[in-house]
């Protein structure tokens, strides 16, 4: 019975306080976060558990306070800010401390006619007009203030008239800061020192992360687990957690606070860099970690080694140089102490691009990135398959289109085609409606790809650096395919695949793929040859070499 | 054995003939404490590399019964901890040349911090700031149950004109600012390196202050300089970096 009268109370007060619109969702998640894990909806947590514990429903109403000042409900089972809407506005009752209904309503008759609840007038429309909560202003600007400020008035004329104050911006200090709140989190959570702070937009298995983590290892490798700390700050996503080293401590930003602004959390990466002093800060794809570096090199450096990941310039279908590299590779060049890219061809298009000078070239330095060490023999079975693998995003970057034509030109071969798809319905529908295309959705690993049977791996692009893919699709024993765009050149030529010149010249791909189908032993040579090229360009170990011998990385 | 109660330190740099008005306000300010409390007050002018001008309006205009003292540190924060050091006070009120202090500010700032114990700074209850711009500030209480030190990472809640015990200046020296490192906001630092400490600071009603804002000198800005950030500060501790 108990229970039930219980559950028709809460169910009336959320009800109540759901048509008020004075439950701020955004503020009561990103102030306790475990609520996301409770398997309430953030009212209901409020209602049933929240308010009992003191937690707030919005800024400006205190449960606590609410039920100290009012001792006629001290011993009610009411909801406090159920009665507040029902009963308390209308009493002139204050929701807390720094909000008093009655001046509010006095302050602002236009509020008292529309005869709306004075709070929720506040959080919606009063707040952003700078409305005052409280007579702190009439308090302070009294009668004895008055005599006090007219003779300072006197020696300094250039004050304004006493009277004038009234209508003087009020500096109203928040009561709270959702960035300080974050930092004093984030900086509880480390709990030993570390030498590399690794800035990284998110975890997902793209290239760029990947590689990140290779990074990572190295510094485990060099320094121990406990010298690399991981922090994702830009989006919470970590998909591929994984490939985080044992031992290796990884801080998400929006788990630490729910909630920041992108300002909020520059100013707190840039704070936990001042105060942490680690040797190097690596930022790999995180505007969070670029617009750090931006703004305040000057303080970071010489004392922390500023080092960020770039991989290739981006394009828009315009043509347009767009991306990480345009917005921040040269304002930020002369700042940083180190660019890490996996491509020599990035390197000597920025140059170009850029005008680098020699010093500003010395900085980019080229750290092929190391791909599994074990090779797998190619399928010889697979020599005359006229199966074809394709595997990457599908997006307007990698030429669909070109995908299209090549299946269309070669009818007796099947495509076997994964990947997350970013295309417009009228662009995927062009590879769906031919029947030797076969849509196989998504992959998280490129060793998860059936490879048996698979005579080549085909790539196509419009622009790029040097895709992990390629890589992976070797070390698979694929031979590959793919057009001579930003560093393929640098692992695939006429001995270790097959190099298209133009990346959309759909008679060369056919052509190569019809060679590469009817030549099973030159199949065969070219894989091999592509994996020597592998193990002696992109080892563990000549990774490790290249960014040991690199001073600003401080690995030695 | 010290026989002084308060010393009053007045910090300038380059304000010249606007450092009259301040003067006049600490002038009327210390003759009211002097006569109303009855205790004994040093006041020292402390002027960091003083501009011609600055120089000058002193050498005319040095009010009776206080002293320069000249520093070559680049920054105010130079003379005021030298000052600090020379102070014969057991309390200190420290007031910038851009700023006014009300009549009564000493006599209360100092009542109220001589019945407590060291760890209180006191500020005045109301401030207005005049000239590029104007507006209106009523500093926190640090006691107030609402007050939350988180708001401390976003911006300095308190005005640079305040009274505590010498032993809180002494033990909390003001950070020189090193702008061409990007490192500044010198009243913000120390406000956080003395909350670390858990000294509390509070403002006090019916006392006032009025503060001239330029481009160099704003009293508790309420939007902090983007490419300018406080040194590091005891507030935000987090585990240093492994020795090379």
């Amino acid at each position: 019975m108990k229970n039930l009268l219980s559950a028709i109370r809460h169910h009336r007060d959320i009800k109540t306080i759901k048509d008020s619109a004075l439950f701020d969702e955004r503020y009561y998640l990103a102030h306790y976060a475990d609520v996301a894990q409770s398997g309430l909806s953030p009212i209901e947590h409020y209602v049933k558990i929240g308010s009992d514990q003191g937690l707030k429903p919005n800024a400006f109403f205190d449960d606590l306070y609410y039920r100290d000042a009012n001792p006629d409900l001290r011993n009610s089972h009411t909801n406090p800010l159920a009665h507040y809407i029902m009963f308390g506005a209308r009493e002139g009752r204050n929701p807390s401390r720094s909000f008093d209904t009655r001046y509010y309503l006095s302050q602002h008759p236009d509020v008292a006619q529309a005869g709306v609840n004075p709070l929720w007038h506040f959080l919606t429309h009063g707040a952003a007009e700078n409305r005052e909560t409280n007579d702190a202003r009439g308090q302070a600007l009294s009668a004895e203030s008055r005599i006090l400020y007219d003779e300072l008035a006197q020696i300094e004329p250039l004050l304004p008239v006493f009277d004038d104050l009234e209508f003087l911006p009020l500096d109203q200090v928040a009561r709270e800061s959702l960035a300080g709140r974050a930092y004093f989190k984030l900086s509880r959570l480390v709990n030993r020192p570390f030498t590399h702070l690794f800035v990284l937009s998110r975890l997902i298995h793209g290239g760029a992360d990947r590689l990140a983590m290779h990074y990572v290892n190295l510094v485990k490798e060099k320094r121990g687990a406990h010298s690399a700390l991981v922090l994702l700050a830009d989006l919470p996503d970590r998909p591929a957690r994984h490939l985080l080293g044992d031992g290796v401590q990884m801080i998400v930003l929006d788990d630490v606070q729910p909630g920041m602004s992108q300002e909020e959390k520059i100013q707190v990466v840039a704070r936990f860099i001042i105060e942490a002093q680690p040797q190097v800060v690596h930022n790999v794809n995180s505007i969070i970690g670029w617009e750090v570096f931006s703004r305040y090199h000057r303080q970071l450096r010489p004392r922390t080694s500023l080092v960020s990941s770039l991989f290739t310039c981006h394009y828009n279908q315009g043509g347009r140089r767009v991306g990480l590299v345009p917005q921040y590779l040269n304002q930020c060049i002369d700042h940083v102490d180190l660019i890490l890219t996996d491509n020599a061809a990035f390197k000597t298009d920025a140059t170009n691009f850029y005008s680098l000078e020699a010093r500003n070239q010395d900085k980019i330095v080229v750290a092929p990135t190391p791909v599994a060490d074990e090779m797998h023999e190619p399928d010889k079975q697979a020599g005359d398959s006229k199966r074809i693998l394709w595997a990457s995003r599908l997006h307007y970057d990698k030429r669909p289109e070109v995908l299209a034509a090549i299946a269309q030109a070669l009818p007796d071969f099947t495509f076997d085609v994964y990947g997350v798809s970013y295309l417009a319905a009228s662009e995927l529908e062009a590879l769906t409606q031919l029947s030797n295309i076969h849509m196989k959705g998504s992959y998280a690993h490129f060793e998860e790809l059936p490879t048996a049977g698979v005579n080549a791996y085909l790539y196509t692009t419009r622009h790029d650096g040097l895709p992990l893919a390629l890589m992976e699709a070797i070390a698979a024993g694929l031979p590959v395919i793919a057009p001579d765009i930003g560093g393929t050149c640098e692992l695939i030529n006429n001995e270790t695949g097959w190099l298209i010149k133009k990346d959309d010249d759909v008679a060369a791909y056919v052509e190569a793929l019809r060679i590469c189908q009817s030549n099973p032993e030159e199949r065969l040579r070219r894989a091999r040859n592509a994996q020597d090229l592998l193990k002696r360009h992109h080892s563990w170990a000549s990774f490790a070499r290249t960014v040991a011998g690199v001073a600003q990385y401080h690995l030695s | 054995m010290s026989t002084k109660e308060i010393t009053v330190i007045l910090t300038c740099q380059d304000q010249g003939r606007l450092l009259n008005p301040s003067i006049q306000s600490l002038r009327a300010a210390i003759r009211k404490a002097e006569s109303g409390l009855g205790v004994a007050i040093e006041w020292i002018i402390a002027a960091d590399t003083p501009s011609e001008q600055t120089e000058e309006y002193l050498l005319y205009n040095q009010p009776p019964r206080s002293r320069k003292l000249f520093t070559g540190g680049g920054c105010t924060a130079v003379a005021a901890n030298q000052a600090v050091k020379e102070a014969e006070g057991k309390f200190i009120a420290l007031v910038c040349g851009d700023d006014l202090v009300s009549s009564n500010w000493l006599t209360q700032a100092y009542t109220e911090s001589s019945g407590r114990t060291a760890g209180f700074v006191f500020h005045p209850g109301l401030v207005v700031a005049f000239g590029e711009t104007r507006r209106l500030a009523i500093p926190p209480d640090q006691e107030d149950p609402d007050f939350s030190r988180d708001v401390l990472f976003s911006r300095n809640l308190w005005p640079s004109v305040s009274l505590a015990a010498r032993e809180v200046f002494l033990a909390h020296p003001f950070s020189y600012e090193d702008r061409a490192r990007g490192f500044g906001h010198a009243d913000w630092y120390w406000v956080c390196d003395t909350v670390a400490a858990g000294i509390v600071h509070k403002p006090l009603p019916g006392t006032l202050a009025c503060c001239r804002q330029s481009k160099t000198h704003a009293c508790v800005a309420p939007e902090p300089c983007r490419s300018v950030l406080m040194p590091p500060s005891k507030l935000f501790p987090v585990l240093k970096q492994c020795e090379v």
